[in-house]
Order: C-alpha cells, then sequence, then structure tokens
C-alpha cells in the first residue's frame, strides 16, 4: 500500500520537478534575490552611515575634536559616494532596458 | 472605415488605462514620502508626475511582455486589445474604489488573456510565460522587498540609534526625495511603455504599422502624457492605504521602505526580471514595519491587499473575457466597440461619482494631516 503511494505521489512530483525547472530560471531567481537583498539594504546603510558621519562630524568640529572630525567627516563622503553612485547605477539601468 | 474607427477607440482605451494606471499606482512613489512628511502631497504628487513623464522617454524599448510572453502575438486582434484594456481598466477603479494597491500591470495581463480565451482559446495562451514573467515575479517581488526593507530598518536604527532624534529624521526626509525621485522614474519607464506597447500591437494589428516599426513619436507623447496627467491628478484613496493604513512610519522606515524597493526592482531589473512597483513597494512598506515590531503591521489591512493581488489576474481576465464576448455579439465590425466604450464611459462616471460622494474624507484627511 505505501508502495503504491509512493509511487502515485512520485510520479506527479518527478513530473513536475523538471517542468518546474524548465518554466523558471532558478539561478537567474537566485541572482535577483542576492542582488536585491545586497542592494536593498546596501543603500540604507550607507545613506545611515551618510548621517552617522555628518551628524557627528558637527558635533566633533563643535568641541575641536579633530582627528573625530576628520574620520566621520571621510565616513560621510565615502558613504556619500556610495549613494550617489547606487543612484547613477539607478539610472543607468532604466537607460539600458 | 471600421478598423479606423476600432483602432480610434482601442488607442482612447489605452490612453484612458495609462490614466488610470498612474492614478493608480501614484501611491507607490508617493505614499511614503507624504506619510513621513519628507514632502507636501502636492509636491510630491507633482514631483512623481514630472519623474513619470520623463522617465516614460528614458527608454523607448517596447514592452513586449504581453505580447511576446503571455500570448500568441500572431492572433491578437484589436478588439481583443480593446476588451483586454476595459477589463484592465475596470478592475483598476474598483481596487481604487477600495482603496487597495494591485498591480496594473497583471490587471492588462489579466484582461489581455481574458479576452484571448474567449476569442480564441487556451491554444494561443503561453501558460509557461504567465508563470515565469508574471506569477513568479508577483511572489518574489513582495517577499524579497519585505526581507531587503526589514534588514534595512534594523541596520538602520543600530546605525544611527545612539544620534539625536531631530537631525536623523531630517536626513532621512531629504534621502526620501531621492528614494521617492528613482521610484517614480522606475515606474514611468516601466509602466507608460506597456500602453506604448499595447498601442503599437493595435497599430500593427490593424495593418497601419509594420510588424518590425518603432513605436511612433505621438505614441511615446501621448503615453508620457496620459500616465503623468493619471499620477498629477493622483489616487488618494491607495495613498492614504501605502502611506499609514498598513503602518504608522517614521522618515528612517519610509526611507528604507522606498530606498530598497528601488533598489529591488532596479537590481532586478538588470538581471532582466522584471518586477512589479505595486507589489515591491507593499512588500516593502510591511518589511519595514513589521522589523520594528510586528504588531505595527496592521495585517487585516495587509491581507486585503494580498486578497486583491490573488484576484486581479482571474476577476479583469473574467472581465476581459465578458467585454469580448459582448463586443463579439454586435459582429466584427465597430458598433461592439463603441457600445462598450460608451457603457464604459458611463461606469467610470458611475464610480467617481459614487466615490465623490462616499469617500471625500479620505482625501481631506490625506491633504490636511501631512501638509
Amino acid at each position: 500500500m505505501s508502495a503504491l503511494l509512493a509511487a502515485v505521489f512520485a510520479a506527479p512530483a518527478q513530473a513536475a520537478a523538471p517542468l518546474a525547472a524548465k518554466i523558471v530560471d532558478w539561478g537567474q531567481l537566485l541572482e535577483v534575490v542576492e542582488a536585491g537583498l545586497i542592494a536593498g539594504v546596501g543603500i540604507s546603510i550607507a545613506f545611515s552611515l551618510l548621517i552617522l558621519g555628518t551628524v557627528r562630524l558637527g558635533e566633533a568640529r563643535q568641541q575641536s575634536r579633530h582627528g573625530s572630525a576628520f574620520a566621520h567627516g571621510v565616513l560621510a563622503l565615502v558613504a556619500l559616494a556610495v549613494c550617489v553612485g547606487a543612484i547613477a547605477f539607478g539610472v543607468s539601468t532604466m537607460l539600458a532596458k | 472605415m471600421d478598423n479606423d474607427i476600432i483602432l480610434v477607440i482601442v488607442v482612447a482605451t489605452a490612453l484612458a488605462f495609462d490614466f488610470t494606471n498612474g492614478f493608480h499606482d501614484t501611491a507607490n512613489v508617493v505614499a511614503t514620502s507624504i506619510s513621513t512628511r519628507a514632502l507636501n502631497p502636492r509636491v510630491a504628487v507633482a514631483l512623481a508626475a514630472i519623474l513619470n513623464f520623463v522617465g516614460a522617454f528614458l527608454s523607448l524599448e517596447v514592452a513586449g511582455t504581453i505580447a511576446n510572453n503571455i500570448v500568441d502575438q500572431g492572433a491578437v486582434t484589436t478588439t481583443i486589445v480593446f476588451a483586454g484594456l476595459v477589463g484592465a481598466i475596470v478592475w483598476n477603479l474598483v481596487t481604487w474604489y477600495f482603496g487597495l494597491p494591485s498591480s496594473s500591470s497583471h490587471a492588462l495581463i489579466g484582461g489581455v488573456v481574458g479576452a484571448m480565451l474567449v476569442a480564441v482559446g487556451t491554444s494561443a495562451i503561453h501558460g509557461d510565460g504567465i508563470v515565469s514573467k508574471v506569477l513568479i515575479p508577483a511572489l518574489v517581488a513582495p517577499l524579497l522587498a519585505f526581507a531587503a526593507a526589514g534588514l534595512a530598518i534594523v541596520c538602520a536604527y543600530r546605525i544611527v540609534g545612539k544620534l539625536a532624534p531631530g537631525p536623523v529624521s531630517r536626513g532621512f526626509r531629504l534621502g526620501q526625495i531621492f528614494s521617492g525621485g528613482l521610484l517614480a522614474l522606475a515606474h514611468g519607464t516601466n509602466d507608460a511603455q506597456k500602453t506604448m506597447g499595447i498601442i503599437t500591437l493595435a497599430l500593427i494589428a490593424s495593418g497601419h504599422l509594420g510588424s518590425d516599426a518603432g513605436v511612433p513619436t505621438w505614441v511615446v507623447v501621448s503615453a508620457a502624457t496620459a500616465i503623468a496627467l493619471g499620477t498629477y491628478l493622483g489616487g488618494w484613496r491607495i495613498i492614504k492605504t501605502m502611506g499609514s493604513r498598513i503602518i504608522k512610519m517614521d522618515p528612517a522606515q519610509g526611507f528604507a521602505a522606498q530606498g530598497s524597493g528601488a533598489a529591488v526592482i532596479l537590481a532586478a531589473t538588470h538581471f532582466g526580471y522584471p518586477l512589479s512597483t505595486t507589489h515591491t513597494i507593499s512588500g516593502a512598506v510591511m518589511g519595514a514595519g513589521a522589523a520594528k515590531r510586528l504588531s505595527a503591521v496592521r495585517w487585516g489591512v495587509a491581507g486585503n491587499i494580498l486578497v486583491a493581488w490573488v484576484l486581479t489576474l482571474p476577476c479583469s481576465a473574467a472581465v476581459g473575457g465578458l467585454v469580448y464576448a459582448i463586443t463579439h455579439l454586435f459582429g466584427d465590425g465597430a458598433a461592439g466597440p463603441i457600445v462598450v466604450a460608451a457603457a464604459g464611459i458611463a461606469f467610470v462616471l458611475w464610480m467617481f461619482l459614487l466615490r465623490l460622494r462616499r469617500g471625500a474624507a479620505i482625501t481631506t484627511t490625506a491633504t490636511e494631516g501631512n501638509a
């Protein structure tokens, strides 16, 4: 009985697996998920670091902590470059469609 | 002569669909900017309209998904295109009436598939194309955006959590102008192109253009204008749902939702995997809310949105099929499209009047509450 059940359920499963593989490009889907997560999370991290760097830079300059001001200034600049690069990439992606 | 009349009706209906598309999907672009007060509502909607208009010109490659992957292009007639468009417009208006964000692209695909099923049968439908180009992206878009926005807001809170809230909120509000702008551009390039593709398809089907012809300039300009006008007039009911009925957002959540939504759409586009702006941004809004606190998301509203997504394809297909059947009752001439178009205009006016009588409060709340 169990062998019969196994055979009944195995047949559609075996038929469905190649069909799913044929219809859905799983490799491309995985690339999309990876790129979407990295880009989606990355842009928020970069912008948060830009805010952190800018706010801390202002505080450090008020308190004349030059080392801290320099470090946070560099952080803000790098984060700004990442954000501008992301926008440029987005626009170029739209143009390339 | 009949063919020309049908073509004029089809072009007018396609532009009407484009208008409802802009009207319906404005919320995707501007809702979070308005609810976090990053932008004044009128400014946000005007900016989205301008960027949608510009976006329509950025990329002139015809969106051929519907023509090439969903149905048999050789079997498409202007009457099928007309019936599909009416199906999409009706579903867009019904979801607008209830204030639910749903995909205009899915409505259009459903309408065309329904009309095609009634006109030709299942042989003209590409089932594998529907699964790979419509159903799988419909599942991937909201889940991916939910995860990305959820992770994004957790990271953002960790990074800026110890800073004074004032400058942080101002910073994220400023960021939302850019993230909202990117979303509006992406929407313009995606959705205006679908209408351009549909009008071009009708011109080819009626013999006014060769099968290898490009998109005529008047089609580009009229489609861009229709979507921008629709966007400017704005569907305030859906803006209200997206902006504050799913979750109450702070500027960091608004930026995380818009930024991750735009990034997910563009990253997917880069790999040739088009995702719905509606599904993506709705998933991102829920993700940004749920990551802060699960109970922050009004799951009842989220459930209604999910039901609307599931119903979009079958309902617009049913209307598309019904419209084709009714049109066909009048024969192959222009009488059918003329009668259906007249009935359609009456239905649109009735929906607007009904909504104006019942729903003015939502428009007022959205505007006053955030101005």
